[in-house]
């Protein structure tokens, strides 16, 4: 196999961090799928699916798998439209960049230095609203306190995509503003959309760290999510179940991947 | 500029009000450090204190100093990560925005795919690693801050944002440069870098934001408290000790809020395309 000077220095370029990257991450997942199929951790006895039976079977993980698809349906669905019209209200009324700020500012306040706030919140009298079944609304809103600073900039940052003339064409021929979002704003801003929807995901979860921090390993059930038993599991360092639990996960995950980026292909052949 | 409708004037105060209530938890633990240590732990927090006093911050760097060592703890992993990903993310953002070679599309795909992947997949693969590591060359890495570096350095997403980013620098540049005879080292360091400093400091500060507030991986990896970052540490205070609390949670907050400043800048002005470009 040749490689021409230019592809050797490309090569070398990305040499460093890509053979951590198949050191740290890939080839152990590869051991990993090997594992999960395993009957024992300790010596070769055998494969069997039964990993994937127990995890799957389990309570705890049921409950941890609803809570986290419930979390996430709802909590990025409220996120996406509180941050759109936030952004919206923003970039109208040219807020000033300060109150800009202070959306943002919370992603980077550390979840330890807050939770005094939140436990003032949480603990009224002695009710811990975190064990009640609101939770689940609480651990939304502090999701979206966290995050919503993120998205928020995608979409200030989408909206200033926009060209001018095309908002002015609509406003000279009388449009109204809703009519100007309906048919401009929102087409142009589905790029950033999406762009916002992936973080979005990728951040709810992290909601796992203000969770832990108020209710400890095994939090109420309400909130109990899949970091949660997947930390529990480890703990024990038994690594068949775990494996496979994890594999499920990253399974599903590739599995909606795939579905979308299917729909997306399929689309724009429809379209040429 | 025309006047602003009465609508909209109300819709303004609102999001004025909203962005109050998003700062509030912070004001709160600001305010709440400048209380006298003997009302908190009678458990009442009064917005106006009484006496406003610096005695939590004097107890907490004189008196209990040992609690500095947590903050130290922080500020290792931090520092560690955010070096060495900063280095490696850009040099291989540069390698896959510059040269063409063999296998160059499927590494790229991997790189996406792992992106998407939260850490409860990722983390699985990080362990198996480590106790085999650990087993075959008798090296300790669980309860060592290397658990929490290495994954770190190795994460994808600064590759991502880097090449992303270099891919839109106009090759004008580079190709005069070549023209000029600079062998490509030279080129990366002279002529790249210096257009690379938006998304540095981008990348500068999301780091920052992910491994200053570390808590899964702590909590994964860390058994002994001594080694434990004060992401998780300052947990402990609240019930313990909790007269300091405040304190130190603001000390805690103030790095973060320091390079939120330096960096803000370079946020807003466009690194959050999402390649709409």
């Amino acid at each position: 196999m040749r490689l021409s000077n230019k592809q050797t220095q490309g090569l070398l370029f990305i040499a460093p961090h890509f053979l951590g990257l198949v050191a740290i991450y890939i080839l152990p997942f590869i051991v990993s799928i090997w594992m999960s199929l395993q009957v024992s951790s300790l010596r070769f006895r055998g494969f069997s699916l039964d990993n994937y039976l127990n995890v799957i079977r389990n309570n705890a993980f049921q409950m941890a798998l609803k809570n986290n698809l419930i979390f996430m349906i709802i909590g990025i669905a409220v996120m996406m439209g509180f941050t759109c019209i936030l952004s919206y209200w923003l970039w109208e009324l040219k807020a000033s960049h300060w109150i800009v700020l202070a959306f943002v500012l919370p992603i980077c306040i550390p979840s330890a230095s807050v939770i005094g706030f939140f436990r003032g919140i949480i603990n009224i009298g002695n009710l811990n609203l975190l064990n009640t079944n609101y939770a689940m609304a609480l651990v939304i809103i502090i999701y979206i306190w966290k995050h919503a600073g993120y998205t928020i900039l995608i979409f200030m940052n989408g909206l200033g995509q926009i060209p001018n003339e095309i908002i002015e064409s609509a406003q000279i021929e009388g449009a109204t503003r809703w009519q100007i979002f309906k048919y401009v704003t929102y087409p142009e801003l589905k790029p950033a959309a999406s762009f916002g929807l992936i973080v979005s995901v990728i951040n709810s979860y992290k909601v796992y760290k203000e969770i832990y921090l108020l209710e400890g390993r095994y939090p109420n059930n309400n909130i109990y999510m899949l970091q949660n038993y997947l930390n529990n599991k480890a703990v024990k360092f038994d690594v068949t179940e775990l494996a496979a639990a994890s594999n499920l996960m990253m399974a599903a995950i590739l599995l909606i991947i795939g579905i979308i980026h299917m729909a997306y292909v399929l689309r724009k052949k429809r379209e040429v | 500029m025309q006047k602003r409708s009465n609508v909209d004037n109300l819709l303004l105060k609102g999001i004025r009000f909203l962005a109050f209530l998003f700062v509030l938890p912070i004001i709160y633990t600001f305010v709440g450090s400048f209380m006298d240590p003997h009302q908190l732990s009678q458990g009442e927090f009064k917005w106006t204190a009484e006496l406003p006093s610096l005695t939590q911050y004097f107890s907490l760097v004189i008196f209990k100093a040992e609690y500095m060592r947590f903050f130290l703890n922080s500020t290792f992993i931090a520092i560690s990560i955010i070096m060495l990903h900063m280095i490696f993310a850009t040099l291989t953002g540069y390698g896959f925005a510059m040269y063409q070679f063999r296998g160059k599309k499927v590494i790229f795909i991997i790189y996406t795919l792992l992106l998407m992947m939260p850490f409860q997949v990722t983390f699985v693969p990080n362990l198996l690693v480590f106790q085999k590591v650990e087993k075959f060359f008798s090296i300790q890495i669980f309860d060592t801050h290397l658990a929490l570096i290495l994954p770190g350095v190795y994460s994808v997403f600064g590759v991502y944002l880097m090449a992303q980013y270099i891919q839109r620098i106009p090759m004008e540049i580079v190709e005069a440069a070549r023209v000029e005879g600079a062998n490509e080292l030279r080129i990366f360091w002279s002529v790249i870098l210096p257009c690379l400093k938006p998304a540095l400091f981008s990348l500068l500060f999301l780091t920052f934001v992910d491994y200053w507030n570390l808590i899964e991986q702590a909590v994964l990896y860390l058994t002994s408290t001594e080694k434990q970052p004060l992401s998780v540490f300052l947990e402990s205070i609240y019930y313990q000790d909790h007269s300091i609390f405040y304190a130190g949670a603001v000390l805690y907050t103030l790095p973060s809020i320091y390079i939120f400043i330096k960096c803000e800048r370079y946020l807003r002005e466009g690194i959050f395309d999402g390649g709409q470009r």
